[in-house]
């Protein structure tokens, strides 16, 4: 009696682990492509980046030249991260 | 890391490391401890009598007499037996009574007794202690079920 | 019973292993039914693991003594809450509570990130299966918590069900210790989760710090639950151990602070990757190390290599934990060797004076710190195995490197958060650095005239108010920004600040919990003791204080006898305080313990401790006195405080302050 009830433990297993495999076939899901994502990823940085500079601004904790000095800078990167990301978008189709 | 070109980078961490490097070594030699088994101790070089050891043994049945702040009492090991005098600022610890294994540091007289400056011990019967391997456990749990 | 526990453990056995062919196959392969088996596989393998803890925590509870564990962690007596944290009193419970935490966290994180990031899930599924796999091995094979009770009896191996059991470790027998084990054990388990989302991201071949941001939240948590697993240690020793101290640089205390060192780094220099794209090899490396160091911190907890009074188990189970973590070593490097073009850094470090270099140093300062450590702990093997000759290191060499440390890594946090990112200029130097330096000036002044003499403790206070005065400037700062903005009160607009850049703000709550929490320890420098034999209405002082032993009386309970002095604490003459420090014999572990008395007040404590019955009849009383101490234990709970509001969702998203 014992042994039937402890038999069900692995039994159980196998019945839970073992027909998925045999469900759907190839079911391939949608990889973000790498080079978009690493540039998606800078994209999100420099705007990160711009409005924590912004932010430390509004408090009075940068002063003038030292905010727009690295405000010129993040924007003339964004613009260009966010070009790239246009061209190979518009390339992937 | 990339601190390609940037010397000051890895100026800064050397001066660190160096300095930190000079500590460690200076800790290490104001504390560092060897180990030696009772019957090295019993026959120890002289030129490894200024060493502060750290000796691991049991504490012999019965040997235990508190003096005073202190406490003095004889670490068996190796079938020979060491007399240790205590006097540490730390109170004995709770696991140190008749028969627990005990590590002692501290630095050997001239007269052959230990001077310890730390008591570290373990109970006999230790917390991993099985029934199979502990005898004296089990009679005592038979005879707590006869009585 | 027994058989129902120690089936669940086998069948775990080639649950997990299917779960790790499986899910690694449905990660290369992107099929869905490999996918869909490996995340059944670890839902199965936590339904098992919970099973037997089940199995183990009944059998405490019925007193059932024929599994030789429980008969060896506990007795009738004992109450019953300590019944259930005897579950981890030794190597075989711990070891399957670990799995147990695993594969539940593993459950938690399936059904966070399931639906999304299906690159990467079934990777993190299967590294999460493969130490599940490693603990279940060490459950069945090495340690099993569901084995007979087996006595030798004329040579023949008898079934043996003893009337009692040997009881629970009075070390054991604490409310703190009760909670200890399980949230550093949460702390060391959850770095699992962020490690297996790193190597997921390099096998996916995903750029950038997508695994950083996924596993923000749970780095944090664990993070939380190892400090706090830490400092309760501390608060344990202290309160329990009756030495009068909190750390003692005992392997099994370093083994949890390693890993907390590069776990703090780590979520520093995530910060550096996540503005700047830089240092994706090291984050990788810190995330890996912190938890390798945690298994590591277990396997010394729970393996007695290095000798150590509370790291109770002597067993083969070295060899098993040194085998996989080095395996797991060889596989990182080599993993991260093949996907270096992934890894390649966006930026370089423009300036010494900017925050990314402060993050920087503090890395290689708590990398340094965390090396010692290592270096001190396994000293005695090392040293065995090179020269032969068995040496140890003591405190001073831990103290030695790690206060410098400790006070270097104090002005980080107070510099850090004043510098700008990139570089900042002179002028942004004089206006963020003037009044933390001018606090910091005055109150070194201050203590030199009132006589305090001790030059790291100095250091430490003036650090300290550096710190704190920046933080405060940061606050004022940002609340009185969003007054203006937003013409809100003063308490609204600091709860709304926080609440919209929580991450920043909690981080800075953090920083104030660990001045107090070092505060505390620069206490220690003046710490003072007495100890001596006092007879009843005899009195024993230390500076104002002092002890008047009244009287000192004997009983018993059912779980122990006792011996308690009741003694008077005096302040200046007056009576301020009774206490009742108390030595105790537990009957079924045959262990004495001392139960200690502590008077407490934010200025010291009054440590009191029964440490022995003295020659002539008297009790032997041992005063510590602390000072500061109790900022510690505050510092614990505000940092606490900190980690919990960067943790809250908040609202990041807003331009404005």
């Amino acid at each position: 009696m014992t042994l039937i009830l402890l038999s069900i433990i692995p039994l159980l297993g196998i019945i839970l682990l073992i027909p998925p495999l045999f469900k759907g076939g190839r079911d391939v899901w949608d990889v973000p492509e790498a080079r978009i994502e690493a540039l998606e990823e800078k994209k999100r940085m420099l705007v990160h980046a711009i409005r924590e500079l912004d932010f430390d601004f509004g408090t009075g904790k940068l002063d003038v030249g030292d905010h727009d000095a690295q405000r010129g800078t993040l924007k003339e990167e964004l613009a260009e991260v966010v070009g790239r990301l246009k061209k190979e978008e518009g390339a992937g189709g | 890391m990339s601190f390609k070109g940037n010397g000051k980078f890895v100026a800064g961490f050397t001066v660190i490391v160096l300095a930190l490097g000079y500590l460690a070594f200076s800790g290490y030699e104001e504390s560092k401890a060897y180990y030696r088994t009772v019957a090295e101790v019993k026959v120890l070089p002289d030129d490894e009598r200024h060493l502060r050891l750290k000796v691991n043994g049991n504490v012999e049945e019965g040997s235990i007499r508190f003096v005073g702040d202190g406490v003095d009492f004889l670490l068996i090991g190796d079938d020979q037996s060491l007399p240790v005098e205590y006097r540490g600022s730390d109170p004995v610890p709770d696991t140190f009574r008749d028969g627990s294994e005990a590590i002692v540091t501290g630095n050997i007289r001239d007269d052959g007794v230990f001077e310890a400056k730390k008591i570290q011990a373990k109970c006999a019967s230790k917390y991993e202690a099985t029934y199979d391997s502990e005898a004296h456990t089990i009679t005592t749990v038979e005879e707590a079920d006869t009585y | 019973m027994l058989e129902l526990g120690g089936v669940s453990l086998i069948t775990l056995l080639p649950v997990a292993f299917f779960g790790v062919v499986a899910s690694f196959l449905g990660g290369a392969t992107k099929r869905m039914s490999w996918v869909r088996a490996g995340e059944r596989s670890l839902a199965y393998a936590a339904f098992l693991v919970t099973l037997a803890v089940a199995v183990l925590v009944i059998q405490f509870f019925r007193n059932d003594f024929t599994n030789s564990y429980v008969a060896n962690h506990s007795n009738a007596a004992l109450p019953l809450f300590y019944k259930a944290t005897a579950l981890w009193a030794g190597q075989e419970g711990s070891l399957l509570f670990w799995n147990w935490l695993l594969s539940v966290y593993g459950i938690a994180v399936l059904l966070v990130h399931r639906n999304r990031n299906r690159d990467l899930m079934p990777y993190v599924t299967g590294i999460l299966l493969v130490s599940v796999a490693f603990f279940t091995v060490l459950n069945v094979f090495i340690a099993n918590p569901f084995r007979p009770l087996v006595i030798e009896q004329a040579s023949n191996q008898v079934l043996f069900t003893p009337g009692d059991g040997l009881g629970l470790n009075p070390l054991l027998q604490h409310p703190v210790m009760a909670i200890h084990p399980p949230t550093l054990y949460l702390g060391f388990v959850g770095f699992a989760i962020p490690f297996a989302f790193a190597m997921a991201a390099l096998l996916a071949r995903s750029p950038g710090a997508r695994w950083i941001r996924l596993t923000r939240r749970w780095t944090l948590l664990a993070w939380f639950f190892l400090t706090t697993g830490v400092l309760l240690g501390a608060r344990w020793a202290y309160v329990e151990l009756g030495w009068g101290g909190y750390w003692a640089w005992d392997p099994v205390e370093n083994a949890s602070l390693m890993p907390w060192l590069t776990g703090t780094a780590y979520l520093h220099s995530v910060m550096i990757q996540e503005r700047k794209g830089m240092l994706k090899v090291w984050n990788i490396t810190l995330v890996a190390a912190t938890y390798f160091l945690c298994l590591f911190g277990t396997f010394l907890t729970r393996s007695g290599v290095v000798n150590s009074v509370h790291a109770f188990a002597q067993s083969p189970i070295g060899a098993y934990f040194i085998a996989f973590i080095v395996s797991g070593v060889f596989l990182t490097v080599v993993l991260v060797r093949s996907r270096r073009e992934y890894l390649k850094s966006e930026a370089t470090f423009d300036s010494m004076i900017s925050r990314e270099s402060t993050f920087l140093f503090n890395n290689l300062i708590l990398l340094a710190a965390c090396f010692a450590v290592l270096w001190g702990t396994i000293f005695p093997v090392i040293s065995e195995a090179v020269r032969g000759e068995k040496i140890s290191v003591g405190p001073p060499f831990f103290n030695k490197v790690n206060v410098p440390i400790g006070l270097f890594l104090l002005f980080l946090t107070g510099a850090g958060p004043l510098l700008a990112w990139r570089k900042t200029s002179f002028a942004g130097l004089r206006r963020n650095f003037t009044i933390p330096v001018a606090a910091a000036v005055v109150l070194t002044a201050a203590l030199l005239i009132s006589g305090v003499r001790n030059g790291y403790a100095v250091v430490c206070f003036a650090l300290g108010v550096f710190v704190v005065a920046g933080i405060l400037i940061e606050f004022s700062r940002g609340t009185r920004t969003r007054m203006r903005q937003t013409g809100e009160t003063l308490f609204r607009a600091l709860g709304g600040l926080v609440w919209r850049n929580n991450r920043r703000y909690g981080g800075y709550v953090v920083h104030l919990g660990v001045v107090l929490l070092f505060a505390g320890i620069a206490g220690s420098a003046f710490n003072k003791d007495v100890r001596g034999e006092v007879g009843e209405g005899e009195t024993l002082s230390i500076g104002d204080f002092a002890v008047r032993v009244e009287s000192i009386e004997e009983g018993a309970t059912p779980n122990y006898e006792f011996e308690r002095a009741d003694v008077s604490l005096l302040h200046d003459g007056e009576v301020i305080r009774a206490l009742r420090p108390e030595r105790r014999f537990y009957l079924a572990s045959e262990q004495p313990s001392s139960e200690v008395e502590i008077y407490s007040t934010l200025r010291e404590d009054i440590y009191v401790v029964f440490a022995s019955r003295g020659p002539a009849g008297g009790a032997v009383i041992q005063i510590y006195h602390n000072p500061l101490v109790k900022w510690i234990w505050i510092g614990a709970i505000v940092l606490t405080f900190g980690t919990i509001v960067s943790f809250l969702p908040g609202g990041g998203r807003k331009r404005h302050p």
